[in-house]
This record gives C-alpha cells, structure tokens and sequence, in this order.
C-alpha cells in the first residue's frame, strides 16, 4: 500500500475463476468486470442459504493483479448495514504479505497475519469456499439470538 | 427469489469440497492453463507439474503449446522455464474493447464517465493520484480509501483504453 494505482489487472484469470463459481450450487451469478467495478468479478451469493430478514444479498468480490497481488472480499447486506471481510495479498507496512481483515468492518487495523496456498483457485476453494460455508451457518444462529 | 424464510436456511453439505474435486478432477490441459495464468514469474516445468498435479512431460506439453499460441513466453531452455506473455494478454483486452459495438461501446463508457464524476465529487479532485497516500486516513480507514481509490483509477484506466480502441479523446476531453 504505496499510494501506486498501477496493478494490472489478472483478467484472463478473473473471467475463468468467474465461469467456474458460475455453475456452482452456492452462487446466484457471477458478473465480470462490471462498470462501477471494472478490475473485479462480483459473485453473488445464494439467497436462499440466508435468513431474509436478517440478510439482503450476499456477494464474494474477487480482484487478482500481475504482480501476484489479490484482494478478496466477502460482504454482506443487512438491510443496509454491511457487515465485510478480506482475504489479501499485497505488501504492508503492518502486516505479512498475506493477510485478512477481520469483520465485521475489515478496517486496517483488524488485520491478522495469514499464510495462503500460493495459488488463487486453492485460496479460493481450500479457503474462502470453506469459510463462506461456516458462515452461511453461523448466520441462521445470529439472527435466531 | 422470494422464498420465505421456512423455505430457506443454510445448505445442506459443504459445497467447498466439491469445488476442490472439480479443481483436481479437471482435464491436465485445463489444469494446466489455470496454473499458466499466474505464472508471473519464470517458472520451472517440474514447479507446474507440482501445482497442476499433472506428470512433468504432461505440464512440458501444454505449457508448449501455450507458448506456441502466444499466452506463455519461454524465457529459459535448460532448464525450460515459462512466464505469462503480458503483451498476449493487453493485445487480447484491447481486442475486446474494440470489438463492442457502438451501443455497448456508449453505454460502458457512459457508465464509467459516471463513476468517475461521482469519485470527482466525493473527493473533491480530479484525479487519484492528487491524493497523497498520508492523507488518505483523513478520508476514512486508510487502507479502504486506497482500495477506493485503486477502483477509481482503474475506472479511468478503461475510460482511456476504450477512448484508444476507437480513437477517441483522452480521459479529461468533452463530458459525455
């Protein structure tokens, strides 16, 4: 975090990750590059694993670059509340290379030192997937208390 | 869509196994291929092989035939070592740009003119990089306003590339 907005984009990459998850049971669609968003794909949740009271969509941002660098964000709305985190690889002054930001805010300071799988489809399938499954349960047992 | 709540509730098994399986149970080529597009660095053929759990000459195979269309560069030949071809990769966005028809063409870029007047506003700039990095705590969580204001520029990196497919004025030319 240097103040550089140079990345470039991995977009080759975010178009396959985008027509994988596409055709998974858990998301709704998927939306490459949209206009407000034009370096990331936006994964939409599956409504239905989500109390509607407590939650009105819920969506998976996924922004990978050619220097190796990613950003990963699981946000949900509720009902105009967002309540985020992030999965990240990029260098920082406080953190290692590989870091998350806790929810419910994902501010700086929330972040904790991580060692990720070095490739973005294992991070996305042997961590982000399975998270995003506990929190899909967690979920119901929030907005049951 | 509008399935009441009884209708809902948290699935049933967890899904991320079986994203892993399709992962490993792809053919070795696509394996392959989704292992070439980080390559961002030289990489050895036995490094490949590992990552796409596929046999050596397998991953020397297709890695070949990606450097043969373009998508990878073989950079070393003992040991052969291969990396992305950037220039593949800008050739085939710019490629893309050109190719929309003039609909699309007006309505992405009449969408991105948008974004970049409500980021104009919101900061009260002209551009991202006016802002200097340790001012960006003034304007919220430090690292969330960079990651803003890395979307805001690359808002303006497609409106220039876009103008550029058709020849068009350059970011700050005109109002749409």
């Amino acid at each position: 975090m240097n103040g550089q907005h140079d990345r470039t984009p991995n977009r080759a990459l975010l178009r396959e990750l985008a027509s994988l998850l596409a055709s998974e049971s858990w998301v709704e669609n998927t939306t490459v590059f949209p206009a407000n968003r034009p370096d990331s794909i936006v994964v939409s949740l599956e409504q239905q694993y989500y109390p509607r009271k407590y939650v009105s969509e819920a969506y998976i941002e996924v922004q990978s670059y050619t220097n190796g660098d990613f950003h990963i964000s699981y946000v949900e709305d509720q009902h105009g509340e967002k309540w985020l985190c992030r999965w990240d690889r990029h260098d920082s002054e406080d953190y290692t290379r590989d870091h998350f930001h806790a929810p419910p805010e994902a501010r700086h300071e929330d972040g904790e030192n991580r060692e990720y799988p070095t490739s973005l489809w294992t991070v996305i399938s042997q961590v982000v997937a399975p998270w995003v499954y506990e929190r899909m349960g967690a979920v119901w047992d929030e907005f049951s208390t | 869509m509008n399935a009441s709540d009884n209708e809902r509730g948290p699935p049933s098994s967890d899904f991320s196994k079986d994203l892993g399986e399709r992962l490993d149970n792809a053919p070795a080529d696509e394996r392959v291929y989704r292992t070439a597009l980080e390559l961002y660095t030289p990489t050895r053929v036995v490094e490949v092989a590992e990552r796409a759990d596929c046999s050596k000459n397998s991953a020397r195979r297709h890695l070949r035939r990606l450097a043969d269309i373009g998508v990878l560069t073989r950079v070393t030949e003992n040991p052969e070592t291969f990396k992305r071809n950037e220039s593949y990769f800008e050739w085939r966005r710019l490629n893309r740009l050109s190719e929309l028809d003039d609909d699309e063409y007006r309505d992405r870029l009449g969408e991105l003119l948008s974004e970049d007047e409500v980021y104009r506003e919101t900061y009260d700039v002209e551009t991202p990089d006016e802002i200097d990095p340790l001012e960006y705590g003034e304007y919220g969580d430090a690292e969330n306003v960079w990651l803003d204001l890395n979307n805001w520029a690359a808002i303006r990196r497609e409106i220039r590339d876009l103008r550029r497919s058709r020849q068009d004025n350059p970011v700050d030319e005109g109002v749409a």
